[in-house]
Order: structure tokens, then sequence, then C-alpha cells
């Protein structure tokens, strides 16, 4: 026997109460000197058995009045006394399967003569059990995919409404956690009221999921299961269809997909041209003509059409401008019919941004073109604009005199570039230190013009400067960059071999300051490892520093390929931009490191705001996504974004078309001590035949009013009021006299 | 300490004491008439009670029963004149019969008047009146000792006391003599009787100093009496007349043989006859200090008073079959009252 309310069986200790009361009683007489004792004597010789029977009998029931209460409200459920399960309400948990390949069409035909998807197929299903539970059982349905989503506490008819909704979905799900959603299903099912407890799993048993560790987990949650206070059982229902499980190479199938989509460059301003590459894969042994459609949130953009041969994968194209700042949610969609129509759309954010402004402050400012080592700057810095006349660059920029700019400009620069600046006054210095303290960027590029002497008198950087170290006066050196295995800024192989091609014919060198707290990070270096671009940290922003000037005068290397992304990739990295960015993927949690704010209000797409309160630099879980698209975190007024879009990696594995095996899934189902069903049908038959373990407590509670009469009974026999009525009356009147002379 | 001297003219003279509570003030002294009663104040430092009689017999009690007349029913033996009927013919002024002349007779009894007529002797009887002898049989056994909450703290052997008290007034006041018994298992005292003043004094002496103590024995006691009660006259027996009911009657209807005109005063608690009490008790014998019950009275109650009840039927009807008076007390009434009561209730018979 076990007790539903196992906690509440403890009250029966409560008998004690009455016990103890009977005893103190027992203990406390008065005591009186006593004339008729013949009377009294005679009765207790006549009722003292009888009367003490009947007050014990009275304790016995006074202690079993808690004792019965409480083991009724404990629920007590004796499970080797059978009951039909027809008969007996359940609590049912089903958990379903929500993951990318539950959306594979079936085989089987819809009424409508539409192909039902595994999903659409198993909401049918679980209809129908829904609808012939016993009357008093309760449902829950808990989506399996990551990250899980659970519907607790419906009624099996208003479940069944909102499963309805599932046909409909749009969103997507991650692979499915089974572990996490048995164990929400299990602690729902604790909680029920019910005797009977069932956790059905609705799944279409993916073998690349089911054949590895799904398994073995499987076996520990049945053991997890059968161990709990009223024990779960559990069974499968499968949700593909005998053909679709005897199909054992995908390749077989005609199966078109999307591999992957990338964007480039990764950030793009508005009115930018932005390219998107899509790999796309061709998994059947014919060629197929695939459409393919470009489309910014529900806006289509740009259809191509594209001819994929045979088991072979090809990549398309297409050119997005976006139009406005803001982070987009863009979706590739192949218009192919085949099987598995989840695989042919691909989401992605991109960043859109507006153009960082760049104050470029010239020493050496020359009118004729290309002659000053600003307009160097400027042609890589903003190319689009100066070369073809378009829209499109990073950035925006700016030149000035040296002594043609204040603090007033600043404020409304991101970043800051002094080429071949000969000094700058204490209250420049002091400007710009500011300025890189707020998050600016800034990059010193010597030139001929440098007065090295008076670079050198400035502060350095651990005084509240900008001095990284002294510097020689500018020689005449012949070399060329040190190659290196993790180049900076992430530059693409062609713009590194570009790099090793440079030749330089001047340079400045350095000797680090020995009193800087934080050592300088040298990007490039020379052959000789002298620094050709150095950088250090101050504040929210950087400061780098490049030895030579940045026009032909000391090297080639504005000749390269290489100059215009170097020149980007090193502004971008020391501008500080608004908010830290990343993709993740559909399902996955979004974790960020807030390191100052103490609240964060946090919406994901899909979903309500939430505020959450942090600890500082401790990661915190912000919420996984199941719908693509952006969220962000508002920590004060600082923005972190994050999207969320499906995994290419992942999207792979999850869409292979093999399913276990019948047998297969029959070994695994008795591994894990579960039946094995196909349809809604054989459950349900599956169920009625069972039996379950019957519930006491409507005798319990009939006992405990049975006992109230009986100990209202015996305390009326024993009490005063009911001898009452054989009191004799008072002879205090009955005066018996004898006629006078009767003797 | 102030007290009071009562002075009683016709049976008693003797000096007592008030307690610090009075049982009655001080005003309704003053106004009791003084043809009955009179009384004088003296103060004295120190005082001694004479007699501890007092504490029952109450001025008020004496009042109430000295108008009383308490005559026996049946005709009785008594050595001087009376209220009462004599078994004696004798001169009288209370005609009885006429009777035909026998030899032998007194000439002068003849009545020549009814000769004259008849021309036949006649004699002439006339009823003689006696006084009585009453005794008084008051239980001092164990049981008697029993004071209950309804009662006043006055046990029952006091109110046999009182009542004993008065019925002795009430006797040596109509100048019958009176005697007393006490006795628990055998006859402790016994006192024959008299009819002079004097000897109400020793007859209460005798009551207040007895105490309670032993067992009953009424059947024996009784028994023991006939060797006492060899002429006709009363007897009151002032009990509870717990013990053996046949026993008990068995002694009477003897006593009843040998002339003895019996009144029964049983005399009860309320709680005996009610038993109210409710939680568990421990209940000590009053006569035998070894036996006592620790019971739940609420469980015995209906049984105890079927015993009781039965008890007192018994005794009801052992009474009615032997023709004696049975008045069932209680403690908590008015002895007096009671006394009142019954006489006239008997002169109504």
């Amino acid at each position: 026997m076990t007790f539903l309310n196992a906690l509440l069986a403890f009250g029966a200790t409560a008998f004690s109460v009455p016990l103890i009361i009977h005893l103190l009683n027992r203990s406390k007489y008065l005591t009186i000197d006593w004339g008729a004792m013949q009377f009294l004597d005679a009765s207790v010789k006549v009722n003292s058995r009888r009367i003490q029977w009947k007050q014990l009998l009275l304790l016995l029931i006074r202690c079993l009045i808690p004792v019965l209460l409480a083991l009724a409200m404990a629920r007590p459920l004796i499970q080797t006394w059978k009951d039909t399960a027809g008969s007996t309400p359940m609590s049912l948990a089903i958990l379903l399967d929500d993951s990318l390949s539950m959306q594979s069409v079936n085989d089987k035909q819809g009424r409508i003569g539409e192909k039902r998807n595994r999903i659409q197929q198993a909401v049918a299903q679980i209809q129908k059990i829904l609808e012939e539970l016993p009357a008093g059982s309760d449902a829950s349905v808990i989506l399996g995919g990551k990250p899980i989503e659970m519907w607790a506490q419906h009624q099996p008819s208003e479940l069944s409404k909102r499963l309805l909704a599932l046909n409909d979905r749009t969103e997507s799900a991650g692979r499915l956690d089974l572990s996490e959603a048995a164990r929400s299903a299990a602690s729902w099912l604790e909680k029920s009221s019910n005797p009977r407890r069932h956790l059905l799993l609705v799944s279409d048993f993916q073998a690349s999921e089911w054949k590895s560790t799904q398994q073995d987990l499987s076996r520990d949650l049945a053991k997890q299961l059968a161990s709990r206070n009223v024990p779960i059982a559990w069974s499968f229902l499968n949700a593909a269809t005998p053909a679709e499980a005897a199909v054992k190479d995908a390749a077989s199938e005609t199966n078109v997909s999307i591999l992957s989509v990338e964007s480039i460059p990764s950030q793009v301003v508005p009115q930018g041209k932005l390219t998107i590459s899509v790999t796309l894969q061709n998994d059947s042994q014919e060629a197929a003509q695939v459409p393919m459609v470009l489309m910014e949130g529900l806006d289509e953009v740009e259809r191509q059409s594209v001819t994929i041969a045979a088991n072979s994968t090809s990549t398309v194209r297409f050119v997005w401008s976006p139009t406005k700042a803001e982070d987009t949610l863009i979706k590739v969609f192949a218009d192919y019919d085949d099987a598995s129509p989840q695989d042919h759309s691909m989401t992605k954010v991109v960043r859109v941004r507006e153009p960082a402004k760049v104050l470029i402050i010239d020493g050496d400012r020359k009118r004729e073109a290309m002659q000053s080592e600003s307009d160097f700057v400027r042609l890589a810095l903003t190319p689009f604009s100066l070369l073809r006349g378009e829209p499109g660059d990073l950035f925006t920029t700016s030149v000035v005199d040296p002594g043609g700019w204040n603090e007033a400009m600043l404020k409304d620069t991101d970043g800051v570039i002094c080429c071949n600046l000969p000094d700058l006054n204490p209250d420049q210095r002091k400007s710009l230190r500011a300025f890189v303290e707020r998050g600016g960027g800034l990059l010193f590029c010597l030139g001929d013009k440098v007065q090295v002497d008076k670079l050198n008198a400035w502060e350095s950087i651990s005084e509240g400067g900008l001095r990284i170290g002294a510097w020689t006066t500018r020689t005449a050196w012949e070399g060329s960059i040190k190659p290196t295995s993790s180049p900076a800024f992430e530059l693409s192989k062609a713009s590194l071999d570009s790099l090793s091609s440079a030749r330089f014919v001047a340079r400045n060198t350095l000797k680090l300051d020995d009193a800087l707290t934080t050592p300088p990070v040298t990007s490039i270096a020379y052959q000789d490892d002298q620094p050709f671009l150095i950088s250090a940290a101050i504040g929210a922003g950087r400061c780098f520093w490049m030895s030579s000037s940045c026009d032909d005068d000391d090297s080639n290397l504005p000749s390269l390929p290489v100059f215009l992304p170097l020149v980007q990739r090193m502004m971008t990295t020391a501008i500080r931009w608004p908010a830290g960015w990343k993709e993740t993927p559909l399902g996955e949690t979004w974790i960020e490191n807030p390191s100052q704010a103490t609240k964060l209000s946090v919406q994901l797409p899909g979903l309500t705001t939430r505020e959450l309160a942090i600890e500082p630099n401790k990661p915190i879980d912000l919420g996984t996504g199941r719908l693509e698209g952006v969220g962000q975190a508002m920590a004060g007024e600082r923005r972190l974004y994050n999207g969320f879009a499906t995994s290419s990696a992942d999207r792979k594995q999850e869409l292979a078309r093999t399913l276990l095996a019948p047998e297969e899934l029959e070994t695994l189902a008795k591994s894990a001590s579960a039946s094995v069903h196909n349809d809604a049908d054989h459950w349900l038959n599956q169920e009625r035949s069972n039996s379950n373990g019957k519930e006491l407590w409507t005798w319990f509670w009939l006992g405990l009013l049975a006992l109230f009469f009986a100990e209202m009974f015996l305390q009326q026999s024993l009490s005063p009021r009911s001898s009452k009525a054989a009191v004799p009356s008072a002879p205090s009147n009955a005066i018996n006299t004898t006629k006078r002379g009767a003797a | 300490m102030s007290f009071l001297e009562f002075r009683f003219p016709t049976c008693y003279h003797g000096t007592f004491n008030i307690p610090p509570n009075p049982p009655f003030g001080l005003a309704e002294a003053l106004v009791y008439p003084t043809s009955a009663i009179y009384f004088k104040f003296v103060l004295a430092r120190t005082f001694v009670s004479s007699n501890p009689l007092f504490r029952w017999l109450k001025p008020t009690d004496i009042q109430k029963v000295s108008a009383l007349q308490l005559l026996a029913k049946d005709v009785v033996e008594g050595v001087t004149g009376g209220i009462h009927r004599s078994r004696h013919i004798g001169a009288s002024v209370d005609f009885k019969e006429h009777r035909p002349y026998v030899h032998g007779d007194e000439i002068r009894s003849i009545d020549w008047k009814l000769f004259g007529k008849t021309d036949r002797l006649y004699i002439r009887q006339y009823e003689d009146e006696t006084n009585v002898r009453a005794t008084l049989v008051v239980d001092q056994s164990g049981s008697m000792n029993y004071s209950g909450s309804r009662s006043n703290r006055l046990t029952k052997h006091d109110y046999a006391i009182r009542l004993a008290s008065c019925l002795a007034y009430l006797f040596v006041s109509q100048q019958d003599s009176v005697g007393l018994v006490t006795f628990d298992t055998a006859i402790r005292k016994h006192i024959p009787p008299r009819a002079r003043p004097n000897h109400l004094r020793v007859c209460l002496e005798t009551l207040a100093n007895s105490e309670c103590q032993g067992e009953t024995e009424l059947g024996g006691v009784l028994h023991q009496l006939l060797s006492f009660c060899r002429k006709r006259g009363f007897v009151i027996l002032l009990s509870d007349c717990y013990g053996n009911a046949a026993e008990l009657f068995k002694s009477l209807s003897m006593l009843r043989a040998n002339y003895q005109e019996i009144l029964l005063f049983q005399i009860m608690d309320d709680d005996e006859v009610d038993f109210p009490f409710q939680n568990r008790t421990l209940f000590r014998s009053l006569e035998l200090k070894e036996q006592q019950l620790l019971v739940d009275p609420m469980s015995l109650r209906k049984t105890y008073l079927n015993n009781f009840n039965n008890h007192q039927e018994a005794i009801q009807n052992g009474c009615r079959q032997n023709r004696i008076d049975w008045i069932p007390v209680r403690t908590s009434e008015s002895f007096s009252a009671v006394l009142s009561t019954y006489i006239a209730h008997r002169g109504q018979a």
C-alpha cells in the first residue's frame, strides 16, 4: 500500500492525543467520604466489566478517528488490489517531440487530400486519446523540442482544442530534450490527484537521435519513473508510419535542402550591399530545378532559380541592401516540393547599423589628390562613396587640420585618426584621452612631420596621457611584415598574403614604457619583432599606434589589397560599438555576462518581456528562443542584442530521414520498460486492459463517519443525561403513616 | 465576646453560647413573644458553654415545635396522667361504655339511673388517660457522618440530633417520658425514659456528645432494644437505614409485636438520593476505612439509582406491612418543618 499524499499520513500519530487525554484524566480524581457504599459497591460489581469494556471501546474509537482522518486525507492506494482501468480517472502527461524532424510529411493522406506532417498526425492521435480518457482525468502536453514548453493543468477537452494550434505553428524547436521534458512531466504527474499516472511519449523515433544517447537516457528515465512514490507508467506512441520507418536510405528519396546561409560582410549599413550565400544540396538521383526566394521578414526581396545536379551542392548568392539601421531577420526559402519541406528554409539575422563617424586630423594636409595621409585613410574607410559615389560604407569621414578640431566635435565622433601629426598641446591630449576612455577609437599614424622629442614628452598612459613608450626618430629601414599563424583582425587568407608582400623603406621604432600596468598588444610586427601596429586599452576604448606613415612614403602598403580591410578592421576593433552581438541557434539558451547592471529587461522573439535581477560578473540565462528573430536585453541604457536562427550544423543531422526500424523500436521500448503503440486505438485498448491499484479513501471516510456515530452513541450511553430518566422520584414527601388505633 | 442567656420556663433553664455567626439574628430573637421565651443578655469576658446541645436546638425550632402535640395512635401504658389513651379504665370524665354488673364489681360504679329505667344492673366505664414512654433510637454509625454539597455542611447525624432534640423537647413539654438509645453495631448509650424536665438535659447532652463511627447493625440493635421496651410506647428510629432491609424489618416487626408504635425517620442526603457526581471519583467508605472505590460516577449512576430505589421501595413496603410511620427526610430540608408537616399529616390520618 502506498499513499498519494504520503506526508499527511503522519497525521495518524494524532491518535496519541485522546490517549494522552485519557491517561491524564485517569490520574486526576476527586475523593469523597461516602456513606451509601452498599449501593455503589453493588453497582460496581454489576457494571464494572461492562463499563470498562465500553470505556475502552470509546477510547479506541477516539484514537481511531484521527488515524482514519489522516489516512483518508493521505489517500491510500492498494496496488495489489486490482481495479479496472477503464473506470478509474488518470493523469496523462503527453510528451510530444516537436523537433524539426516531426515536420516531415507522412505518407498518409489527410481528409482534404493534403499531406499531413508527423506533428499533425500526432496531434490527431493525441486528440483521439484525450477524447477517450475516463471522466475526471486530467492531461498535460509537454513539447519536448528545445526549449521545452509545457501546457499543464488542462482539461482533456480544452487541451484537445489547444493542440490544433500546433498544426499551423511556424515556430521551430530544437532537438528533443528528453531528459528535461520527462522531468517536467514527472513533476506534473507527482502533483496529480489521480492514482493512475501515465507518461506517453509521442515521437518519430529518428534513428540518429535514439540510437545513441536517448537509448541510455530512456532506460534511466524508466527507472526513475518506476521508483516514484506512485509509479508512473510510460509508453511510446510512434508518430511515423511503418512505411516511413522502412526507408533505410535517405538518398533513395528526392530531397533538396538548404545547408547553410552566410552573409558577407557580417555588418552592413543602410543602403550598403550585403552578399548572402546560400548552399543547397540535392540528395536525389536526379537534377533539380529549385526556385530560391530571399525574404526580409514577410516580404519577398529576390527570387532566383538554380539547377542542382544529382547528389551535389550548389551555391546561390543574393545581394541585399537594407533600408533601415536595425537588426533584420532574413529568410531564404526553397520553393520546392519534396517529402521534407522543413529543410527548405533557413533564417539569418543581419546586423544593420548606422555608419561610424571618423574624424581624421591630418598634420601634413596637401591640396593635391592622394598626396596627404588623410586621403589614403579616407579611401580605405569610404571606398564606395569616394570611388563609386554610392552609399554603403561602414564609416563616414571628415578631415581637419591639427588646430581645426575641438572638444565638441569629439562628442559626435566614433573614431579619430591622427595622421603625421607633429604634436598635440596638453588640452588636446586631455580631450583625446577622455574621448578614448568614453569608448572612442584612436589611431596614431606616424610620419615625417612627427616631432619625436615632443611626442616622447607626452604623459604616459599610466599617468593619464596617451604615450605608450619612447619613439625613436624616423630612420630608413628595409624590410617586411613578419608572417604569423594568428593574424590580427581575422583577415582573409588573400589579405594576409597581400600583407606579407608589403615592403617598408622607413619606420619609427618603439621602446615600451616599463610603468605600463596593462601590457600593450602588438597586432602586427615587423620581421625584427618591432611593432608595426600596437594598441593599448584605455578606459572603454582602445588606442592604436602605427609605426610608419599611412601613405606610400614609407611603404607600398596603401597600394596593396590588404590596406582597405586592414584599416577598416582596425577602426572597427578600436571603436566601441553600442552593444555586443551574436547569433544563437534556436532552442539554445542565450547567456550573457553583464558587468555592471543589476537588472535586465529581456525580450525574446515571440515571448513577453521578463525582468531579471542579475549578479555582476556572473553568467545569466536569459532564456531560449523558439522563434527566429532578434531578442534584446536592456541593461540600463545599454542594449544586448541576440539573433535567433536555425543552426545549419544541427539541421543536417536533424533532417536525416532514417527512423528506428520496428524491431529496433521494440528493443528500445523493452530496455526502457515501455510499450510501443502505432496508433491511439492500440494505446487505448492496452490501457483499458491494464489494471491499477485501488484507492481506499472512500472507505476510510465511511469508516470515519461510522466511528463518529459510534462515538456519539457510546458517549451518550455513558453520560449522566442518558441515565437521568431512571432517577427515582425524590422520597422527601413520601410519609407513610398508619391509622390510629390500628394496633 | 457577647453571649446570650436563654431561660425556658416550661422545661429548661440554662445558659448557652451563641456562635460568632449565629444561625438566627439578634433582631429575630428580640421579636419573639416573651411569654414563650424570655431572655436576658449577660456580658462577660469569658464563657464556657455548659451544654454543647444548643449547637443543634435553636430557639426558633423550639418555638416552632412547642405548639405541637405528638399523640400516640395506639393505647399506651403510662404511670401518670397524660394526654394519651391508657389501656386502663378508671375514673375519668371520658365515658367509654356500659357493661352488665358481675360479681365482684364495686357497688359504687353501678349506674343507678339506668337500673331505674331498665331494672338491670349495669356498670358505667370511663376511659383513662396516661403519659407515653417514648424512646429515641439514634443511629451514630459512620455512614451518618456524610454531608453533601447541598446540606449546608450538615451531616445526617447532625440532622438526626436536631430532630431528636426537637422530639425530646416535644415529649417532655407534653409531660411524656422520653428515653434515648444511640447505636452503631450495638447499643452505645441507653437512657431510660423519664418525664422530668431535667431529664431532657441528660438526653440532649448524650446526643450532643455522640460521635459517628463504625458500621451499622440495625437488625441486631433493634433486637437488643426489645429488652428495654417491655411496656407499650413509642419507638422513634432516626437512621439512614442503610444495611439489610429484611433484617431491619424482622426486628421492627418484633418490636411492633411488643406493642411499640414505631416512627421511622429515614435521614438521607441529597447526594445519596440524586448521585450527581460526574468526574472520576474515589469513594471512601465512612464505615469501613479500608473500603474504597475509584469509579466513573456517570457510568454507575443508573445502576446506583436503581439499587437505591429498590432499597427505598423495600423499606416503604416493610413499613406499610408493619404499620410503621416512614418519614424519609433529606438533610437539605428544615427538620422543624418536616416535623410539623408530619404531625399535621398524622393528625389527619
